[in-house]
């Protein structure tokens, strides 16, 4: 079955030429019998067919074909063989032309040439009138320049006939051609409703073509025998008045004997009356005796030279035999020239004498056979017989001597039929008129066909009972004691064009229709197979899409996988060989297969590149972003570039590109490569690769966007182990803060103590040794002694506010919260002030009025009243120091105001700050370690949650005071440590 | 009669002081360096009252404290704590365990002997 397309192309060539030649052999001759003219001419149908079925390759077939048979045609016609030929190239080219403008009409008006719609059928039928005159202008044009027809008519008439027979050819076969092209494409296609149509339209067609032909064919013999019996009818009124002309001149010569001239008279009328008759005459009987008497007496009545003669076998005359009587023409009226006649022994002619016999004996008119006229053609003779009156005998006179003589009348027999079968002239009939009276077998009198009269010829005589089978009218005449039979029969009943119209029309007309409508019924069932396949691949490419959707859109998919799955999806639902995606580089200059999938193998690949500069077209197209879809590729503008270096090697016939946009942008291309018969891309399918290209689009998308968002995470979880590791370096340098702020504190806490106490012995033991309990000490000794203790116990004091400043600052202070009264507190301080102010001469004034309760650190407290009293009491060299308590719902306000050297304005800002001492004449007198309203500031700020604040005027005083809250605040309570 | 004080004293130094001024006083004084001694000498050499030192190498000096106060010759025995400046957080919890009194260091020998028969004269 591997035939190559050249071998096929072969076969079906030589097919094509066969089935042309063949049928146009056969319906020239079918048609012939018809009148020639070709109504229903196939083979213009079959060119048309072939060109449908097989495509433009089969035009030289067709060529071929129509000119073998046109030349055969031709030559029979034609004079000149180089005629012929051009007439037969011409007409050839003419049926060649009309065959493919026709399929090329039908092509185009109609949609895969399938007849879903009225419309459709309009459409065929016009595509085909308007192919059909092309060849029969050519045609009628070649005829002419052939001269073998002449005249309008004529030549409308072969055009009309032509374009008729080419149209009813094709719209019979055609139709046929395209439903065996659709049974011939498979069966899904194939409506199962067309074979019932096809067969009821073509029985009922030739059904009703037939009953037609029948019924027209009746009609005709109907009127045929009509006419017939018209003719039958008028034959024998004819010889009927021939018969009453004769029985008149019978009558008259019964009664009388009649002169010539009263005979030429009297004849004259009758002859002028009726044409038919061609001559009239009086024939006596005259007794042998009488012979010499009547011939004297006939000259006698003006007869010139009249004698009774005898007519020889051979025709010619001699004088009459002696005989016992004759029987000489005496008197003849004609309308032609009669001159020999008178003086003819009837009796010597043997076929006049058996008519006068059979006439005398009968006493009837009696006619001859069929006789040679004397003077004129073919005839018969009519012999009335004329008895004297006495022996009249009424049943027929016998007595032959009674017998005067007879009338007779000559009738030529071609004039008879000529004037009676006029009703037949148009019937295009012949009619044999037979003499069937004498036994020996019937006498061809007469033949005539088609309108023209034809001498019988008695050697060409037919079979009488030959010319009865078939068709025929036949009708019987009774004349003159003869039997005459006519039989007519028509030559060809429907021979003209008007039948075989309606035939051929209805025949045609019918198969067309029922072909017709068997291609609407496929074309309707093709269409919803259609649709049902399209709606079925609809429901596919849905379901594939909607798969692909959640597949490719599943982020957890690495992008290969998913423009894989997309690739292999797409190739699978529109069963396309090669799917493939191509992505530009970033110079946009060059398109590089990422992926792609081969259908038959089921394999993966990629790699191939394509670049600009070798396919300018493809790539503008894809720099617009416009798909494409290409049925036919290697010939596509877009796609054409590159179909010998890579459609046509590998055998792609169809694409179809989606292109695959990022951010907007076209970036590549799906590509849908076809490889088998060129594909025409349904709608469906260009939108369901489109659906691809965009999903494509995503994923692509979606994997940049994935990565970014992968990018910012892993930048973010970065960021977050970087907080981490940052958080756990922050808590283990914490950590180790914390160890040493525990090491600082267990240092200031040892500190305190190792300090304290080497300087606790010098202290106790300087005291001893001062006491004099160890004995007596000089006043010198007591002196330096002093001096130790003194500074021994300033030490002491600076530790203790170092230790204490170095607690607080560390956050390590403690702090005992307790509740007592303020009032007593201030008592407290002020008797431990006591000494050092009356030493001083300082006065006292305390002002606390109402006891006012709090709840804080006592002992800090009364460390700061201390630290403020003592310093009033320092700096002040005379005067009042007075502490007023006040307070108010949530502070206790201690004033401490002495009436000293007061502090400059400048210096109240830095006042306390460590080491600020007021620096005046004071200074060296007053003992201070300048730590003490640091450390006071310290302890309200931080550890009683109060200020302090101070006002001073030089010379006349400062004024300290202290803000206390009467509760610790709740949430400053829990920064108190209370270890 | 001459009264004795047990001085329960790790740092040589102030035993010397207070030994000294309380026996300048007419007091005879044990010495006892460690808690564990001072508890002991407590119980077996029954002295008429005890200065206790908070700070000890072995022990603090609450448990001192109450390991002599736990004892039938402990009850009542007059028990003086002996506290530093820094510590006066101490004064509460030692009288909660049940010192008759505290004299804050730094010793003042000239204040000494009067805090501690203040303190005495409480007790008695």
């Amino acid at each position: 079955m591997s035939a190559s397309p050249t071998q096929r192309w072969l076969i079906e060539s030589i097919m094509v030429m066969a089935t042309y030649c063949l049928t146009a052999y056969v319906v020239v001759h079918v048609q012939a019998g018809m009148g020639g003219a070709n109504l229903l001419w196939l083979p213009a149908g079959i060119a048309l067919a072939a060109i449908l079925l097989n495509g433009s390759l089969m035009l030289p077939a067709i060529f071929i074909a129509a000119a073998s048979f046109h030349f055969y045609a031709f030559f029979a016609l034609s004079s000149s063989p180089l005629q012929a030929i051009a007439a037969t190239l011409i007409s050839a080219l003419g049926s060649t032309l009309q065959a493919w403008t026709t399929a090329w009409l039908l092509q185009r008006w109609i949609r895969n040439l399938q007849i879903t719609t009225v419309p459709d059928a309009l459409r065929f039928i016009l595509c085909t009138a308007i192919g059909c005159t092309i060849a029969a202008s050519i045609g009628t044009g070649a005829l002419i320049s052939q001269s073998k027809i002449m005249g309008e008519d004529a030549i409308s008439l072969t055009w009309l006939t032509w374009w008729v027979g080419d149209l009813s050819g094709m719209l019979v076969v055609a139709p046929i051609a395209l439903v065996v092209r659709h049974w011939h494409r498979g069966r899904r296609e194939w409506s199962l409703l067309s074979l019932p149509i096809i067969s009821l339209g073509c029985s009922f067609t030739l059904v009703t073509a037939f009953i037609v032909k029948h019924l027209d064919h009746n009609a005709r013999l109907n009127e045929f025998h009509t006419s017939g019996i018209a003719v039958g009818k008028a034959l024998q009124r004819t010889l009927e008045l021939s018969y009453h002309d004769l029985r008149a001149v019978q009558a008259v010569f019964y009664n009388i004997d009649l002169t010539p001239r009263e005979f030429h008279n009297f004849s004259a009328v009758l002859l002028s009356e009726n044409p038919l008759i061609r001559a009239l005459s009086w024939t006596p009987r005259v007794l042998h005796a009488q012979r010499d008497q009547f011939e004297a007496s006939a000259r006698q009545q003006g007869l010139k030279n009249y004698r009774i003669y005898d007519m020889q076998e051979d025709g010619s005359y001699v004088t009459a035999a002696v005989s016992s009587e004759y029987m000489p023409v005496l008197m003849i009226e004609s309308a032609t020239d009669t001159s020999a006649v008178p003086g003819f022994n009837l009796l010597s002619d043997p076929v006049r004498r058996d008519a006068l016999s059979l006439s005398r004996f009968t006493a009837e008119p009696r006619a001859t056979q069929p006789v040679q006229l004397l003077r004129g053609g073919k005839g018969v003779v009519i012999y009335w017989p004329v008895y004297r009156n006495e022996f009249q005998n009424q049943s027929g006179g016998r007595d032959s001597d009674s017998l005067r003589g007879f009338v007779s009348m000559s009738m030529e027999i071609s004039r008879l039929a000529g004037e009676t079968l006029r009703p037949f002239e148009d019937r295009n009939a012949e009619t044999w008129l037979f003499d069937v009276t004498s036994p020996g077998g019937p006498v061809l009198l007469h033949y005539h066909v088609d309108g023209q009269t034809t001498a019988p010829t008695t050697a060409a005589s037919p079979d009488i009972e030959l010319l009865r089978q078939g068709l025929y009218h036949e009708s019987s005449h009774h004349f003159a004691g003869r039997d005459w039979v006519m039989i007519s029969r028509p030559l060809s009943l429907g021979n003209d064009l008007k039948a075989h119209g309606q035939f051929i029309g209805i025949l045609a007309g019918g198969l067309g229709f029922s072909f017709m409508l068997a291609l609407y019924m496929i074309g309707r069932q093709r269409s919803e197979h259609e649709m049902k396949a399209r709606d079925e691949r609809l429901m596919s490419q849905n379901a594939v899409l909607t798969h692909l959707a959640r597949f490719g859109l599943n982020q957890d998919n690495h992008l290969d996988d998913q423009l894989c799955e997309l690739i292999a999806a797409s190739a699978g639902t529109l069963k396309i060989e090669r799917v493939s995606i191509w992505l530009l580089d970033d110079d946009r200059q060059q398109l590089r297969c990422t992926h792609m999938f081969t259908h038959s193998t089921g394999e993966f690949s990629s790699g191939l590149v394509l670049d600009a500069a070798n396919a300018p077209n493809y790539f503008a197209t894809l720099y617009e972003g416009r798909g494409f879809a290409a049925n036919d590729a290697q010939t596509d503008a877009r796609t054409r570039e590159f179909a010998d270096s890579y459609l046509k090697p590998l055998g792609i016939t169809s694409m179809m590109d989606v292109p695959v946009r990022v951010g907007g942008k076209p970036c590549g291309v799906v590509c849908h490569e076809h490889i088998g018969p060129p594909r025409v891309w349904a709608a469906d399918e260009q939108n369901f690769a489109a659906s691809i290209g965009d999903l494509a689009s995503l994923v692509i998308e979606g994997d940049k966007r994935h990565q970014a968002e992968k990018a910012l995470q892993e930048s973010h979880q970065a960021l977050e182990r970087k907080v981490r590791e940052r958080t756990e370096e922050l808590h283990t340098a914490n950590e180790r803060l914390r160890q040493l702020d525990q090491l600082k504190s267990m240092f200031i806490a040892s500190m305190s103590h190792e300090l304290r106490t080497p300087l606790n012995s010098i202290i106790g033991f300087t005291g001893v040794v001062l006491q004099g309990i160890s004995g007596p000490v000089s006043e010198k000794q007591q002196d330096h002694l002093g001096r130790v203790y003194g500074s021994a116990k300033h030490l002491l004091a600076l530790i203790t506010d170092v230790i204490d400043i170095s607690k607080i600052e560390a956050g390590y202070a403690d702090v005992y919260i307790e509740t007592f009264p303020l009032n007593q507190l201030i008592e407290e301080a002020v008797a431990t002030v006591q000494p050092q102010r009356l030493e001083k001469g300082l006065g006292l004034e305390v002002q606390t009025g109402m006891p006012v309760t709090i709840t804080t650190d006592r002992k800090r407290l009364l460390q700061c009243l201390l630290n403020l009293l003592s310093n009033a009491i320092k700096y002040s060299e005379q005067g009042t120091v007075r502490v007023r308590l006040r307070a108010d719902y949530e502070h206790a306000i201690i004033e401490v105001s002495d009436e000293g050297i007061g502090i400059p304005p400048e210096a109240l800002g830095s006042l306390f700050q460590p080491f600020e001492r007021i620096d005046t004449h004071l200074r060296v007198k007053t003992p201070g370690t300048g730590l003490g309203l640091y450390l006071t500031r310290k302890i309200m700020s931080d550890l009683l949650h109060g200020d302090i604040s101070a006002d001073s005027e030089i010379g006349r005083g400062s004024t300290f005071r202290l803000r206390v809250p009467l509760a610790p605040p709740d949430a400053a309570q829990g920064n108190m440590r209370k270890e | 009669m001459m009264q004795t004080a047990l001085v329960i004293e790790d740092n040589e130094n102030n035993m010397e002081l207070i030994t000294f001024i309380l026996e300048a006083h007419g007091y005879q004084t044990l010495r006892a360096m460690t808690g564990g001694e001072g508890i002991s000498m407590a119980l077996s050499a029954a002295p008429d009252f005890v200065l206790l030192d908070i700070q000890l190498p072995d022990m603090d000096g609450a448990e001192a404290l109450q390991a002599i106060r736990a004892t039938e010759l402990g009850r009542h025995m007059p028990i003086i704590a002996v506290t530093s400046y820094a510590m006066s957080g101490d004064k509460d919890r030692l009288l909660a365990a049940g010192c008759s009194g505290y004299i804050e260091k730094p010793i003042d020998p000239l204040l000494i002997i009067n805090q501690v028969q203040g303190i005495l004269e409480q007790c008695r």
